[in-house]
């Protein structure tokens, strides 16, 4: 089972371009996000014959970008709730297309969403085995999937 | 006709009205819920002719939904819209009474060809 970075590509390129219309672009592999800014993360767990995540980070501007085109509203008239479901949403949709991805029987769980400044989302034990990197209007979205070092899914373990 | 959308994201709720409209489903009726507990309360307060839903949502999915309408011999049109689109996943959800899947991220044109044999 593993995730093909094209793949990974595709699945979101064709999120934004068929679901927001929003302009995206596979960015340079060295791109890094603005130092200190804030963004929203939304996270999937994947369980079954393969565990582990989905994370999803998405610049603040352009969360506020996504949730405008998913609620058909002005980027100034959206709620905090608002932009947490967008992102949750747009997590639901790459988390299951890797889901689909990676085959066999595996169960995906409900979005969960965080949202700061200098944060890290860390899951004990995990190691990333693909990631993908994307511009739109000049924002970096990342996604990074990780895999669980047991069989143990990620979502059932508790804090170390 | 009455359309119901079962989806706990008020935001994908939304891309389906839109969707709908866009295809040129603008004239039927449209509810929503935000998941299967709500939808059951709706279908029993007055069954749509048509019902789009998810598969993953809190209290009861998509799919416990589905059954439950099916236990009752409510035997309205059921499609998922979901990011469940896996041959398993499709597979289950005929085997249960639905429909079709349609498979996020979808387009109008998915919706007008999949949808138009249900709407008049």
């Amino acid at each position: 089972m593993t995730i093909q970075t094209l793949d990974l590509n595709a699945a979101v390129l064709g999120v934004f371009e068929s679901m927001l219309a929003l302009p995206i672009a596979v960015a340079d592999e060295f791109a890094d996000a603005e130092e200190g800014s804030a963004a929203v993360t939304g996270v999937i767990s994947i369980s079954g014959d393969w565990n582990g995540a989905v994370i999803v980070t998405v610049p603040n501007e352009l969360a506020r970008q996504v949730a405008a085109a998913m609620f058909a509203l002005d980027a100034d008239a959206l709620t905090e709730a608002e932009i947490q479901d967008a992102v949750g949403e747009l997590s639901n949709m790459v988390g299951g297309a890797t889901k689909t991805m990676l085959g066999g029987s595996s169960s995906i769980s409900l979005p969960s969403v965080t949202e700061g400044v200098r944060y890290r989302i860390s899951i004990p034990g995990a190691r990333e085995v693909a990631n993908a990197r994307f511009d739109s209007n000049g924002s970096l979205l990342t996604i990074s999937v990780v895999q669980g070092a047991s069989k143990q899914p990620i979502a059932s373990r508790k804090p170390s | 006709m009455k359309i119901l959308i079962v989806d706990d994201s008020k935001a994908m709720r939304m891309i389906v009205m839109r969707h709908l409209r866009q295809a040129g489903f603008g004239n039927h009726a449209l509810e929503e819920a935000s998941n299967g507990v709500e939808a059951l309360a709706s279908v029993n307060a007055g069954t749509p002719d048509l019902i789009l839903c998810d598969w993953n949502m809190p209290e009861m999915n998509g799919l416990e939904f589905l059954k439950a309408l099916r236990s009752k011999s409510v035997k309205v049109p059921f499609g998922f819209v979901t990011t469940e689109s896996s041959p398993e996943m499709r597979q289950t959800a005929v085997t249960e009474g639905a429909a079709f899947l349609i498979a996020k991220p979808f387009t109008v044109e998915t919706f007008e060809t999949t949808l138009s044999p249900f709407l008049k």
